[in-house]
């Protein structure tokens, strides 16, 4: 084999280090573009509400407004609401876990008789349900309407998540594992619990990970089968602040005082707006780069085919 | 001796493994309740639903609340409307994530490349009601962070979520946001899974960086670009309606109604649950069939399917 001729070999290498100066610069620019709107969020909500409105407040936090965040969490619909999603998110993931995992260990199981016919099911149903209609009517048949098992009974299970923790434990655990717990006197619940939940902590973190988000983030099932304002969760409340702005009372009150013009009554509506999403993002904000692995081998294993 | 009778082989089975039964009953009974029950209940796409009488109960009408769909001048616009949205928001919001994933990929500095992922990764996380409220307060059409800039340069306001040009725009931009960096994810894993010793012989033969992305990484993520473009076609006819509703305004109602949507207004908000299950049955089907399609393509041509 012949060496490449030297000059044509630095032509290479600079054509190269453009190229990754060039991509660089280019993932930076998206970054920041996707990141732009969250910083605006965050510096309108601890700016004066007029500047926002004049549109001053584009690269840093103008005057100074700390009073917005207090006066949100001094609304009692709004902290009722975020209350019922902790409680809702907790229960249903509880729920969700339980089912898939369970579930997903014994489908894993190669020489259970019912696997083939209860995958294919799982299978069929991420392709065609019976739908939105129907399945209200179901679920206001059995008087769940307005009630927590509305929100978590009728999403117990995401077929998704469950064909990702089967292809898990289908990977991870052995046959060799499984015949040497059997042959010591462990029966398939003993092995389970004993020897498959222990060592496969990370898939229950990813798999708890993908359900607490989507729980925390429906607002679509409470939009159809709740009905009662104080069991709103959080998502439906933050659709009637930012949407509808339907803002209570005790958000405006502390600012009405000084000459409360419809002018100022924009303002501060517009102002409230900007705490309650970063309110809203907050939690998962802080504490996704912790927890972003996990998701993202989530996401792996989900791509891998089972 | 051979068992023959293969009821009395499953009968066997099941007693050998009653605790793996038992372990799965709960998931047997969530899709009795809320799978097969509901998919049981889409007969009365085909009746006249009476709540009183259940779904095996009520007057059977055949095809007539399908007939009266697509008699009423609403159906022909709310699927143009689905499609003119999702395909759209296909063609814009597929190849950008894979595109993204390449250049993550050739970004040298490890930690640079971690922080740049985190942040991109966000938005997913950013809910659609959040969503679609920033952008109401960013394109507010009198004090709206964007119109100041528009007003600041010498351009005229322009009330975005009330306009039905700028629905679709808007829609797709946002959406674009909210999804790209985590729509990469799948494509980095694939990029991953490369074996160095290809990137090694690539230097050796002294092929530029490009010339990698060309012959050794874009074959690498084929099959699984395949396989995502598949599923997106799959859920074609169902794309992001969640977002849409909260989107609707009556301005640009002419635009944003869609199947989805138009079934809730009239299933749940108005009660009429026969006709309602007719049109989502009908969205359901052609949604089938799109992915039947699509997979059958990809069959032909690549030879990957998602089965």
């Amino acid at each position: 084999m012949k060496a490449l001729h030297p000059s044509i070999r630095r032509v290479r290498l600079d054509a190269d280090r453009i190229f990754t100066v060039v991509n660089a610069v280019l993932v930076a620019a998206v970054a920041c573009a996707i990141f732009y709107p969250i910083y605006l969020v965050a510096i309108a909500s601890i700016s004066t509400p007029r500047e926002v409105i004049n549109g001053r407040v584009l690269l840093w936090p103008v005057g100074r407004n700390t009073g917005g965040i207090e006066r949100v969490f001094s609304d009692a619909l709004f902290l009722r609401s975020y209350l019922n999603t902790i409680v809702y998110t907790a229960v249903g993931t509880g729920i969700n876990l339980l089912v898939t995992i369970t579930s997903a260990f014994v489908l894993s199981r190669r020489d259970f008789v019912l696997r083939k016919p209860i995958t294919t099911l799982v299978v069929v149903s991420m392709f065609f349900s019976g739908g939105m209609i129907p399945t209200f009517l179901v679920v206001r048949q059995l008087h769940l309407l307005d009630t927590i098992w509305a929100l978590v009974l009728p999403v117990a299970v995401s077929p998704w998540n469950l064909i990702v923790a089967r292809t898990f434990f289908t990977v991870s655990v052995s046959e060799e594992l499984h015949d040497a717990a059997i042959i010591d006197g462990c029966n398939n619940f003993q092995f389970y619990l004993r020897i498959v939940l222990p060592t496969s902590t990370t898939i229950v973190a990813v798999i708890g990970l993908f359900y607490g988000v989507a729980h925390w983030n429906s607002y679509w099932s409470a939009l159809l089968y709740m009905r009662t304002q104080s069991r709103y969760p959080l998502q439906l409340v933050l659709r009637d602040i930012l949407l509808r702005s339907q803002i209570s009372v005790e958000m405006m009150s502390a600012e009405m005082d000084d000459g409360n013009t419809m002018a100022r009554m924009l303002e501060i509506a517009e102002s409230v707006k900007y705490v309650v999403a970063l309110i809203a993002c907050l939690p998962l904000m802080l504490v996704f780069p912790f927890v972003q692995r996990y998701f993202v081998k989530g996401v792996m294993v989900g791509s891998i085919k089972g | 001796m051979r068992e023959t009778n293969p009821a009395g082989r499953l009968g066997r089975s099941l007693r050998r493994d009653y605790d793996l039964c038992l372990m799965i009953v709960p998931l047997v009974l969530y899709y009795v309740v809320f799978y097969l029950w509901p998919l049981y209940g889409i007969q009365i796409a085909f009746r006249d639903y009476i709540p009183s009488r259940g779904f095996t109960g009520s007057p059977f009408v055949g095809l007539r609340n399908f007939r009266e769909f697509f008699s009423l001048n609403t159906a022909w616009p709310l699927i143009r409307n689905t499609l003119r949205i999702s395909l759209f928001t296909l063609v814009v919001t597929f190849p950008v994530p894979i595109v993204l994933a390449l250049m993550f990929n050739s970004i040298v500095s490890k930690r640079f490349r971690n922080v740049v992922q985190t942040i991109v990764y966000v938005p997913n996380f950013v809910t659609v009601v959040v969503v679609v409220g920033m952008l109401g307060v960013f394109l507010n059409g009198q004090v709206g962070v964007f119109n100041q800039v528009r007003a600041a340069v010498g351009l005229p306001k322009v009330d975005f979520m009330n306009d039905a040009g700028s629905f679709l725009p808007v829609y797709i931009v946002s959406g674009l946001w909210s999804s790209v960096g985590w729509n990469s994810i799948v494509y980095t894993g694939a990029l991953t899974g490369i074996p160095t010793e290809l990137y090694e012989a690539a230097r050796i033969d002294g092929t530029t960086k490009l010339q990698c992305i060309r012959f050794i990484e874009v074959p690498a993520i084929v099959p699984t670009v395949s396989i995502m473009f598949i599923l997106s076609v799959g859920r074609l006819m169902g794309v992001g309606w969640e977002k849409i509703y909260l989107m609707q305004a009556p301005l640009n109602l002419s635009v944003s109604e869609i199947i989805s949507t138009y079934t809730y207004k009239t299933g749940i908000l108005s009660g009429q649950f026969s006709y309602s299950a007719a049109i989502g049955l009908f969205n359901s089907m052609v949604d089938l069939l799109l992915l039947l399609t699509a997979n059958r393509i990809s069959r032909r041509l690549s030879d990957t399917g998602i089965w």
